[in-house]
C-alpha cells in the first residue's frame, strides 16, 4: 500500500485515473475513421457522415460509466471538481460552436469565390485543422498530455492534404487509426488492471 | 540522575487516534477529496482488503465521522462512504495538529 501523495495529488491523480479507460479515446478515433472514410470512398454520404457519431456519443458515454463502475467503483467528485467540470464542458461547447461557425464561413467564402485563395488553398486540411485545436482545447481545458499529440498529428495530416492538395478525409482517417489504437490499448490495460468485478 | 526528556514532562500528544490509524488515515484521506464513494472505489484506491475496509468503517461511523448509505443499483448492493461534517472537521484538526508537531526546523 502507498499513499504518500498530498490532497490536490491525489484528487488529481484519481480524476485522471477515473478517465484513463480509453472509451473516449476508441470512439473518438472510430468516429474519425468513419468520417474519414465517408469523406474518401463514400462522397455522397461525407456531409452527413457527423451524425453517427453524434447519435451514437450518448449510447457510449452511458456504456462507459457502466463499465468503470463495475471496475474501478462509483465515486462522486467534490462540489469544487463538478464546478471545474461544468465550466469547462460549457466552454467545450462554445469552442465548438465557433469551430462550426468558423467552418462554415470557410465554407461559404470558399464557394462564393470572393476569397483571395487562401481559405482555398488550406481546404483540404481546414477540418483537420479545426478538429486540431478542439482536441489542443480539450488538452488544456482537461490537462490530458496525450490530446496535444493528437491535435499535433491533425495539425500535421492537415498541413499534409492542403499541401497534396487531397481529401480531406485523409488527416481523419490517418488520425483516426492512431487515435481508435491509441484507446483500444488503455483499453485493454484499464481492463487487465480492474477486472469486473463481476468476474471476479 | 539522568535528566528526563523535555516532552515526556509534558502531555501526551494528542492526536485523534480514530484517524491516526493508518488504514484508516488513508481511508479518510480518500473520502476527503471526493464527495462520495463506494466500497469498490475505495477498495481500487486504496489497495486496502474488504475485511479491512469493512472493518475501519465500521470504526469510522461508529465514531460519527463517515455515514453510510446502502442501496440497489441494477440488483447489486451498493455501498457509498462519505465523509460527515464531524469527520472533515476532525481530519482538518488532524491535518493541523500534524502540522503542528512535524512542521518547522526547514
Amino acid at each position: 500500500m502507498v499513499d504518500t501523495d498530498n490532497l490536490d495529488v491525489l484528487e488529481q491523480a484519481a480524476y485522471r485515473d477515473a478517465y484513463s479507460d480509453g472509451i473516449v479515446d476508441l470512439f473518438t478515433g472510430l468516429s474519425l475513421l468513419w468520417i474519414g472514410t465517408a469523406w474518401i470512398w463514400l462522397s455522397d454520404i461525407a456531409g452527413m457522415a457527423g451524425v453517427l457519431p453524434a447519435v451514437f456519443i450518448s449510447v457510449v458515454l452511458t456504456g462507459r460509466k457502466k463499465f468503470v463502475e463495475d471496475r474501478a467503483g462509483y465515486v462522486k467528485w467534490s462540489p469544487p471538481r463538478r464546478e471545474w467540470e461544468k465550466r469547462n464542458l460549457v466552454l467545450l461547447l462554445v469552442a465548438g460552436i465557433a469551430m462550426f461557425a468558423l467552418g462554415v464561413i470557410a465554407y461559404v467564402v470558399a464557394s462564393s469565390g470572393s476569397d483571395t485563395g487562401f481559405i482555398r488553398s488550406i481546404g483540404p486540411g481546414l477540418l483537420a485543422f479545426l478538429l486540431a485545436l478542439t482536441a489542443a482545447g480539450l488538452g488544456i481545458a482537461f490537462g490530458a498530455r496525450r490530446l496535444f499529440a493528437y491535435a499535433a498529428m491533425l495539425m500535421v495530416g492537415g498541413i499534409a492534404a492542403a499541401w497534396q492538395d487531397t481529401s480531406p478525409g485523409w488527416p481523419l482517417l490517418a488520425a483516426g487509426v492512431v487515435v481508435a489504437g491509441m484507446g483500444g490499448y488503455m483499453l485493454l490495460r484499464y481492463a487487465q488492471a480492474n477486472p469486473s468485478v463481476r468476474s471476479t | 540522575m539522568t535528566p528526563r526528556p523535555r516532552e515526556a514532562t509534558k502531555r501526551p500528544i494528542d492526536l485523534d487516534r480514530v484517524i491516526h490509524e493508518p488504514a484508516r488515515l488513508i481511508l479518510m484521506r480518500n473520502l476527503y477529496v471526493v464527495q462520495e464513494a463506494d466500497f469498490l472505489y475505495l477498495s481500487r484506491r486504496t489497495g486496502l482488503t474488504d475485511g479491512n475496509i469493512s472493518s475501519h468503517m465500521t470504526r469510522l461511523e461508529n465514531a460519527g465521522y463517515v455515514q453510510v448509505s446502502k442501496a440497489f443499483v441494477e440488483r447489486r448492493p451498493r455501498t457509498v462512504y462519505a465523509l460527515t461534517a464531524a469527520g472533515r472537521a476532525a481530519f482538518d484538526e488532524y491535518r493541523k495538529r500534524v502540522d503542528d508537531l512535524l512542521g518547522g526546523l526547514d
